[in-house]
């Protein structure tokens, strides 16, 4: 089980994950755990230093964002790493968010569907297991 | 040097990190400064061609009034 604490105040939970490329080449981001996020969201750029080719995607998402709609293409990043736990072929959307956002993804259900997390506001701790 | 006083050192900025010692979490604890800029931009360019495990993330701390967040994805 993985474990982490948060400020309870602070307007997002602000976590650090690992991207694997296909190469074996990692980016460590910072990212904002968001379990209403249908997908994880990375960086174009940071897509790109892994080795994926964000725009000969197939696969694309509209999203639906307070500038407008976007579509954005998915890719499927070889591995996914959070704490101690971690996932093969997770499905990534490529979009910039704003600088202003102070993190640089999201960490969204395309990645915790396959956990189960613990969210203690009250002690500001963070879980994150299998079962 | 520590990622905590890197951190502090480069206060507000955004910061592209060499990777040296992980915890047991394999959370980043050391590391070597590569940039440090206000501009992400720039970071997000240093590190395209770069191999090595690198860390890229902001020093400042995140408003705690008169700030709000609303993704979507």
């Amino acid at each position: 089980m993985g474990k982490i604490t948060f400020d309870p105040q602070s307007p997002i939970i602000a976590v650090d994950i690992i991207l694997e490329g296909k190469g074996g080449t990692k980016r460590r981001i910072r990212a904002a755990l968001d379990t209403g996020a249908t997908y994880t969201m990375i960086p174009w750029e940071i897509a790109e230093a892994l080795g994926y080719r964000p725009e000969i995607s197939k696969e694309k998402v509209t999203l639906i964002t307070a500038s407008g709609v976007e579509t954005t293409p998915v890719i499927e990043v070889k591995r996914i790493k959070f704490l101690d736990q971690n996932i093969d072929n997770v499905q990534v959307v490529c979009h910039d968010l704003p600088p202003k956002s102070y993190v640089v993804g999201l960490l969204g259900s395309s990645f915790l569907r396959h956990f189960k997390i613990t969210i203690d506001y009250l002690k500001g701790i963070l879980e994150i297991s299998r079962e | 040097m520590e990622i905590e006083k890197i951190k502090k050192k480069y206060k507000d900025e955004w910061l592209l990190i060499k990777i040296n010692v992980t915890d047991e979490q394999d959370q980043p604890t050391e590391g070597e400064v590569l940039l440090h800029s206000k501009n992400r931009d720039e970071v997000y360019e240093a590190q395209k061609d770069l191999k090595e495990d690198l860390y890229i993330t902001y020093s400042g701390e995140l408003p705690k009034k008169g700030f709000a967040v609303a993704f979507n994805g």
